[in-house]
């Protein structure tokens, strides 16, 4: 969403009495790609990462600029030396299940990352990461993935709730 | 009936399709697709997933399952993406233990 485009929304959601906030998606291939992208972040922005590369996952996990660290179908493995580093949030988007509901190895990859997340009690957002009304979906129904997947229903009731809120937190003390 | 002897209990789900422009039926297949696609065909049986049909609400695909699949069954709902090729948005009403609770309480939600 360009600027002016941006500002129009959030002028519609302060009528509405709704906080609209900006969300940087980046793609990382190296070290140097996620350090630039967020060297030009904006303090009004929330910044996701999606790490091509175990590099750029291992920088992305330690800098506290980023705020989620996006799971896609080429995640790489959360083993023990990315999760001593880890620092900041996982975000789960729907697109994501959905491409592992048609590919084996992508849902092979994912129930592990999961098990892992829930194992280590990892703190982890689920998102419709949608741009049509035909992508949206409900808080409710998008716990309801997580707990499908193993998570605790009370932690994946959390990833709709209690952490986007804390990421909230974070980003309105930064503003 | 081995529902009674197990005392399974059953869960009742109403769903609503965005854009509304699809048969209970077409959204049915979808639903039971996904959810063997997810967890197989065993699972579809030892779910006790099945469809309801409804006189008062045609518009609605009622779903019924045993309430300890109810997350998975939530699951298959919200992992629907297309009906018939068309991008869609399966989105639950309301859930209840009986058809007559569910039914007033679609009642009060629209």
């Amino acid at each position: 969403m360009e600027g002016k485009e941006y500002k129009e929304v959030a002028e519609v959601g302060v009528a509405y009495k709704m906080e609209v906030v900006r969300k940087r998606v980046v793609e990382a291939r190296s070290r140097i790609d996620v350090l630039q992208a967020l060297r030009k972040k904006k303090p009004s922005e929330i910044c996701a990462v999606t790490p091509r590369t175990r590099e750029a996952f291992l920088v992305a996990a330690r800098d506290e600029r980023v705020d989620t660290i996006i799971i896609h179908e080429e995640l790489v493995e959360l083993d023990r030396h990315i999760l001593k580093v880890l620092k900041n949030f996982l975000e789960l988007p729907l697109d994501t299940v959905f491409k592992a509901i048609d590919d084996s190895t992508v849902l092979t990859r994912l129930v592990n990352v999961l098990r892992v997340v829930a194992a280590v009690e990892l703190p982890l957002i689920i998102s419709s990461g949608a741009s049509l009304p035909e992508r949206l979906r409900s808080p409710r129904q998008l716990a309801a993935v997580l707990n499908a997947f193993g998570i605790e229903q009370v932690k994946s009731l959390d990833a709709v709730s209690n952490i986007p809120e804390q990421i909230l937190g974070r980003w309105r003390a930064v503003k | 009936m081995s529902e009674r002897v197990l005392r399974l209990r059953r869960r009742y789900v109403a769903v609503c399709c965005y854009p509304n422009e699809r048969q209970p039926e077409q959204l049915w297949d979808a639903v039971r697709l996904v959810f063997v696609k997810l967890f197989g065909e065993l699972a579809l049986i030892e779910s006790g997933l099945r469809k309801v049909r409804s006189r008062h609400h045609k518009d609605l695909l009622i779903i019924a399952c045993y309430h300890s699949w109810l997350p998975k069954a939530l699951a298959a709902i919200t992992l629907v993406k297309s009906v018939n090729g068309m991008d869609v948005s399966l989105d639950v009403i309301t859930v209840s233990g009986t058809i007559r609770a569910l039914r007033r309480r679609i009642v009060a939600q629209r």
